[in-house]
């Protein structure tokens, strides 16, 4: 079947290969593409159509059409047309029930078309509803196009790499290379993209990535280009398109029968791979250069040419069997051909140039659409700009019997348009979204300005009235791995986490933080902290020093609290709040000098407070300095009865309660290593909280897990935390607070020093003041052991009026203990609430005060 | 007291029968690396903020593998593996500086990074 | 969003680097009344056209800084540092 060298040959004949074709081989050569040879083996039919299983054949062979769309080596919808022939490849059709020649599915060609009018899925298979998952599963297994494995892991590697260019070329053909050419020449660093189809003379002179397509241009010159198996994301300052233009179809009757295919692609089929497209040809051109010269070349024998744009037929109607075209008729005289070769318009490729921002215009005079008013940074080269465009008369659609398709990606016919247009859908962009017009493969290629032209018709307007339809990204089809990359996702590991791994903890999220949930036994856990010593790890913990002559004043300003009277060497505990007076964040703040804090923050909250800092400083300009030590520190909180005793092994420090008393920060080595020990106590019992360079975490951790061993030290997770803190009733900045809580409905009035003369928050809080709560948070317990839900609902009086925030069930208690937001009349010591709890009401009661030692004697012993 | 010289390390001391040991924090995760790329975090220049990790990679296409700043303009800060970093360069070598509690995850990315690049 | 946004210290940067934090608002100089303190608080003017607003280079310098945008088409025409003397 193949053809004698042809001039423009790709094919390298030594060099012969095989792949697989549902199972059978097919002789190829290197250079071929898997549909070229599956074309010299006789193949015609290539694919079936997306709705009506039409047998569908070569088209365009340029990766416009979605003719040629087979599953290759695992991979579904590979146009066949562009991919390369690999020796070992596994080609499989797709979207056929049976086979690609004898398809059961055709039989809604056959039938279908009442039940399936476009748009058909908003008004059918909705009744009877309960039948709506039989339906849906026969529909979702028809549509769409290939099959992928549901359970698939990556098994591709896509990589995506950063480059700049001081000019990007998009486009390698004639005026795309002399572009570069040009450039270059000027002393430009010059990348040239192209999609591996055009003819081009290799260069040095500047560098070619081919093939390669450009998928979109995005604002500041981003051009990601899709290479296969990477994505290059280009950054440009100037960019040249250089794409083109796309041979347009005809519309007439059977025009997508198989053997009807575009002039382009008849040309490749001779020209790169020495094919002869059909036996017998009729030529429908308008206007143009003749493809008839080639196909004399090819063998072909040419039937009739018909020049439509000269004097443009009333019909044209294609006729076929089985799918294949045997006949065309023009008005009345039918020829018997194979072969169909049309071309309508050269439409320029404008898309990426509508993306950076031209404007996209209406040239009557050569029945296109043409770019302007270009962006800066953006120039258009060659025949994408229209220039080259001859006057045209535009081709009609031709009337005659037979669907006549406007779209064959989505199987959209003419009648489709006038329904479409009968139902009031009359703006293009909402015809477009009904009939899914340009929404194919071929992403309006093919299909557009026929489209368009077509509504134009059928609506009496023209087409610049209609305009287009918004360009988008991608312009080609994007492997969805391509665009996902690596998939590395980041994660913080605090210094010590390797040890939390090998003591077999199990881990949880905090954010983007990896810490431990428990090791194992969050209950023992609790026990060993109530009962001898514990110790967690808190290095996650925001931490910021803040210094400088300014920087208690700072405080006082963006706190509620009172920092002014704090004295060096001594902690406090404070909110944050915005101006909204909303809680932003909690934490600790420690006077370390005359004009230095150390603040501390959630663990999640650290950047967010960093930056509220630097920004509230922007504004007032303080004499202070905020640095950012979250990461550079290490925590760990050790907690217990016997911490005193641990940790006074460690150290030269005094650690007895009357000389390290309860809120005291000191500085001290500890284990050799420089620390600042905070006393603190969020989990209820003696505790000292180390802060220490983090490049000795693992270090500082086994020394305390060692000299602790005969004081029965265990490490403690999250969920223990958790617990211990719940049973003190303090409370977690996001667990038990939202973005609408404030400081005095959270029970910390405490707090706020509304005699400050200004802060952060301060007018907003005097204003709840006045307006009184509207909720408060208590705690509550259950005796009978239910453990409601975290966000389980309080009901009173049959409806919802507030909910729980933390619950958990306390062992040292005896019963399950939790903190909700209640209505204010309810928040009374020994009110009883009721709380719903799988689906039952529960009685619980509400306690102000902490359920473990109430007078907080532990944690200050 | 003066902040920050409470976090050199350098202040560590073996005492009373303690004997401190740092670690760097990408020792695990660089233990079998390709030889372009190197555990840095225990030279991290003087004049830098502390806690930092450190990196040495070989390589401008896998630097370009890993990050969208300019490379003729370095030194500059931004980022690199999706994590705020230091770039310095020296010819082919570049020197990469960020926050520790991200060493496994800017090991994973730089290390498949030259897989990818093999 | 992919426009290149000048950080005044470190040059054009994929805006990605970056945190925005709004157009910029007046605070009260003085006690505000509830009506006032809901507008500063929760009302933007939201111009389609240049607005002036605020951004933090969190993946590069660290440094808060003003620019002036055109919402419509991401143009940046301009970004300083701040004066503290300017008051929000």
């Amino acid at each position: 079947m193949r053809l004698p060298p042809q001039p423009g040959e790709r094919l390298h004949r030594d060099r012969p290969l095989t792949f697989l074709f549902d199972g059978k081989p097919v002789q190829a050569f290197a250079g071929d593409t898997i549909a070229s040879a599956l074309f010299a083996s006789g193949r015609r039919v290539f694919s079936r159509s997306f709705k009506y299983h039409r047998p569908r054949g070569l088209y365009c062979c340029s990766g416009h059409c979605p003719n040629c769309l087979m599953q290759i080596d695992g991979v579904p919808s590979v146009r066949a047309c562009m991919e390369p022939a690999r020796d070992g490849a596994r080609v499989q059709t797709q979207n056929v029930l049976g086979s690609l020649d004898r398809d059961l599915m055709s039989i809604v060609d056959k039938v279908g078309g009442p039940f399936l009018p476009v748009g058909f899925y908003y008004r059918t298979m909705m009744r009877p509803r309960r039948a709506w998952p039989i339906y849906e599963r026969f529909l979702r297994s028809a549509a769409g196009l290939g099959r992928i494995d549901k359970h698939g892991r990556r098994t591709h590697r896509f990589d995506t790499e950063h480059r700049r260019a001081e000019v990007l070329v998009i486009g390698g053909g004639a005026s795309g290379t002399a572009a570069a050419r040009e450039a270059a020449e000027a002393g430009r660093q010059v990348v040239l993209v192209d999609d591996g189809l055009a003819e081009r003379d290799d260069s040095s002179a500047f560098e070619v990535l081919s093939p390669a397509r450009a998928i979109g241009i995005y604002e500041g010159g981003l051009v990601p280009v899709d290479a296969g198996d990477v994505l290059y994301r280009f950054r440009a300052e100037r960019i040249v398109v250089a794409t083109g233009t796309i041979e347009q179809p005809l519309l007439f009757p059977g025009n997508d029968l198989v053997g009807v295919m575009l002039a382009g692609g008849a040309r490749r089929l001779i020209d790169s791979w020495s094919l002869r497209p059909g036996e017998r040809a009729v030529v429908l051109q308008a206007g143009g250069d003749t493809i008839a010269a080639n196909l004399r070349r090819a063998g072909t024998d040419i039937a009739a040419v018909f020049d439509v744009g000269e004097r443009a037929p009333e019909e044209i109607v294609a006729r076929g069997s089985k799918g294949r075209v045997s006949s065309v008729v023009v008005d009345g005289e039918t020829v018997e051909c194979d072969l169909v070769v049309m071309s309508g318009a050269r439409q320029p490729a404008y898309s990426l140039l509508a993306q950076a921002g031209a404007r996209v215009e209406y040239d009557a005079a050569r029945a296109i659409f043409v770019p302007r008013d270009l962006p800066a940074g953006v120039a258009a080269v060659g025949a994408v700009t229209g220039e080259r465009g001859r006057p045209a008369h535009p081709a009609p659609a031709y009337s005659g019997k037979g669907k006549c398709f406007v779209c064959i990606c989505e199987d959209v016919t003419r009648k489709d348009v006038k329904r479409t247009l009968a139902e009031g859908f009359d703006s293009i962009e909402l015809a477009k979204r009904y009939t899914a017009v340009t929404m194919g493969p071929c992403q309006g290629r093919l299909c557009h300005l026929p489209a368009i032209r077509l509504f134009a018709r059928e609506t009496g307007s023209d087409e610049s009235a209609l305009g287009t339809t918004t360009s988008r990204p991608p312009w080609a089809p994007v492997s969805l791995g391509l665009l996902a990359g690596r998939g590395h996702e980041p994660a913080r590991r605090t210094s010590i986490h390797h040890r939390h791994e090998e003591l077999g903890a199990r881990m949880m999220w905090t954010g983007d933080w990896r810490r431990v949930h428990s090791y194992g036994d969050p209950a023992a856990e609790v026990r060993a902290v109530h009962e001898a010593v514990g110790v967690i790890d808190v290095s996650t913990l925001g931490k910021l020093l803040v210094r400088g002559p300014d920087a208690v004043a700072f405080l006082e300003r963006l706190y509620p609290n009172r920092f002014a009277d704090l004295r060096v060497g001594r902690v406090r505990y404070g909110v944050l709040g915005t101006d909204a007076g909303r809680i932003m964040d909690d934490g600790t703040i420690g006077r370390l000098a005359e004009d230095e804090l150390y603040v501390t923050t959630t663990s999640t909250g650290a950047e967010v407070v960093f930056e509220w800092f630097q920004w509230w400083n922007s504004v007032w300009g303080f004499d202070v300095e905020v640095v950012n030590l979250t990461g550079a520190l290490a925590a760990v909180n050790v907690a217990g009865p016997r911490a005193r005793e641990l940790v006074g092994q460690l150290t030269s420090l005094d650690c007895s309660a009357e000389a390290f008393k309860y809120l005291d920060a000191k500085r001290a080595h500890v284990g050799g290593v420089p620390c600042l020990a905070l006393r603190i106590g969020f989990v209820g019992e003696l505790g000292y909280e180390l802060h220490f360079p983090s490049s000795y975490g693992e270090y500082l951790w086994d020394t305390l897990l060692e000299r602790g061993a005969d004081l029965g030290i265990r490490p403690f997770g999250l969920e223990a935390q958790r617990i211990l803190r719940l049973e003190k009733q303090h409370i977690i900045v996001g667990q038990d607070t939202d973005s609408e809580s404030n400081t005095l409905d959270a029970n910390m009035a405490w707090m706020v020093k509304f005699d400050k003369d200004d802060f952060v928050g301060k007018w907003a809080l005097e204003h709840m003041q006045v307006r009184g709560a509207r909720e408060r948070l208590i705690g509550f317990e259950l005796e009978n052991g239910a453990l409601p839900a975290e966000g389980g609902q309080i009901v009173v009086d049959g409806r919802p009026a507030g909910r729980v925030t933390s619950a958990r069930r306390s062992e040292t208690l005896g019963k399950a203990i939790g903190l909700a937001w209640v209505p204010p009349e309810l928040a009374e010591e020994g009110a009883r609430i009721q709380i719903r709890v799988d689906g039952r009401l529960e009685q619980a009661s509400v306690r102000l005060r902490p359920f473990y030692d109430p007078e907080g004697e532990r944690v200050r012993s | 007291m003066n902040g920050l010289e409470f976090i050199d390390p350098g202040l560590a001391r073996a005492e009373n029968g303690f004997d401190p040991v740092q670690r760097s924090p990408l020792e695990r995760a660089l233990r079998d690396a390709p030889p372009e790329v190197r555990d840095l975090s225990l030279q991290v220049p003087e004049d830098f903020d502390r806690g930092l990790a450190g990196l040495q990679v070989t390589g401008e296409r896998l630097l370009r593998r890993l990050t969208d700043l300019n490379l003729d303009a370095l030194p500059a800060t931004g980022m690199v593996a999706n994590v705020r970093a230091t770039v310095l360069r020296d010819g082919d070598e570049f020197r990469i500086f960020f926050p520790q509690e991200y060493a496994d995850h800017v090991a994973e990315v730089v290390l498949d990074a030259a897989e990818g690049l093999r | 969003m992919s426009f290149l946004l000048p950080c005044p210290n470190c040059g054009p940067r994929d805006v990605n680097e970056f945190v925005y934090a709004g157009e910029i608002s007046v605070r009260p100089q003085q006690q505000p009344s509830l009506a006032e303190l809901a507008s500063y608080v929760y009302l933007r003017r939201n111009v389609a056209g240049v607005q002036r607003e605020w951004w933090f280079h969190r993946f590069g310098c660290e440094l808060w800084f003003q620019a002036e945008r055109d919402t419509r088409t991401n143009h940046v025409l301009t970004t300083e540092l701040v004066d503290s003397n300017r008051q929000v």
